[in-house]
């Protein structure tokens, strides 16, 4: 299954309109695409939707590959070591999700645009290359929090 | 101190995940702790990463901040502010943590008149600029302690540290060992 996720505080109706588009084109061959919208008001007529739900995780780990925005939920996806590409939503406030993108970028590889009119070709690579990994496990902020207050 | 109880925002999507995993570290690390959760979507606590079972309070999401739409996220700030303070009474929480949500706002300035402890992060999403949230909360210094997750986040304040939830790739531009900005 391929999913696809676009959060759920800012419209992002141009990439679930492009991968419908590419959906209808054959382009994800028979695999059952499942997508998150959000706020986006779209109608595709060649995947699943759904608008939200209280948790995407079940279908984060079920999903052979994903389309996602530049949220937190890149690092799920590879700490679930998923394929993916990573759409920053132009909307994002400050362009931080293609500020984000493009940081992580710079120290792991991952497939990642600002242009959703690039995906056929990325998902292609992205779908052909060996899921991102991290490797190194480091202080986390819940040894600050209790160090100061628990 | 053994049993303490934390208020906490769930949030929706990548808050949540990020939230989630704090919580999932803080409650393996300090079993003792309850939980008392606030969250935008009605739906179970997911009991999967070994969160203990809490009270749960949902209150309205904010609007995005398009400026046409912006008054109504006084709305969320409202129920928002009212229930912390119900909640604060109710259970008393001697801490509030927050990861990246607009609710840290009217969560943090309920629990400063209680005199509790607030802890906001920022979300790792937010890699160079602060977000508006961050940026509000350090003008009204709300909150005991803030926290960034990338080292290249431009801010200045006492209180701002470099933590991180979710670890990082080997590479020294992302060296999140912890660091005390205060003195």
């Amino acid at each position: 299954m391929i999913f696809v996720t676009v959060g759920t505080t800012q419209p992002f109706a141009e990439l679930i309109e492009e991968i419908d588009r590419l959906a209808g084109l054959g382009v994800f061959g028979d695999e059952e695409v499942v997508c998150q919208t959000g706020q986006a008001k779209v109608s595709p007529k060649h995947v699943t939707h759904y608008h939200a739900k209280p948790s995407i995780e079940e279908d984060l780990q079920r999903c052979d590959f994903l389309f996602t925005h530049g949220g937190a939920t890149v690092i799920e996806a590879i700490k679930m070591k998923k394929k993916f590409v990573a759409i920053a939503n132009p909307r994002a406030t400050e362009d931080h999700q293609g500020l984000f993108l493009e940081q992580m970028a710079s120290v792991i590889p991952i497939h990642w645009t600002r242009d959703w009119t690039e995906l056929a070709e990325l998902y292609k690579k992205a779908r052909n290359a060996p899921p991102p990994k991290m490797s190194v496990n480091i202080p986390s902020a819940h040894n600050v929090i209790i160090d100061k207050f628990l | 101190m053994k049993g303490q109880t934390i208020l906490v925002m769930l949030g929706g999507g990548g808050y949540q995940f990020e939230t989630i995993t704090l919580l999932a570290d803080l409650v393996e690390a300090r079993p003792d702790i309850k939980l008392v959760y606030f969250n935008t979507i009605w739906g179970p606590i997911p009991t999967e990463r070994g969160l203990p079972e809490g009270p749960i309070y949902i209150v309205p999401e904010f609007a995005t901040m398009v400026k046409p739409e912006g008054w109504r996220n006084i709305w969320p700030m409202i129920v928002t502010f009212f229930k912390t303070l119900y909640a604060l009474v109710r259970y008393g929480p001697q801490l509030t943590i927050v990861v990246g949500n607009r609710h840290a706002i009217p969560m943090f300035l309920a629990a400063s008149l209680f005199g509790k402890n607030s802890v906001f992060v920022e979300s790792i999403t937010r890699s160079t600029m602060p977000s508006m949230t961050l940026r509000l909360l350090k003008r009204l210094n709300l909150g005991s302690l803030w926290l960034v997750q990338w080292p290249t986040v431009k801010i200045e304040h006492p209180k701002v540290m470099i933590g991180s939830i979710q670890g990082a790739a080997e590479d020294e531009s992302t060296d999140q060992t912890e660091r005390e900005v205060s003195a």
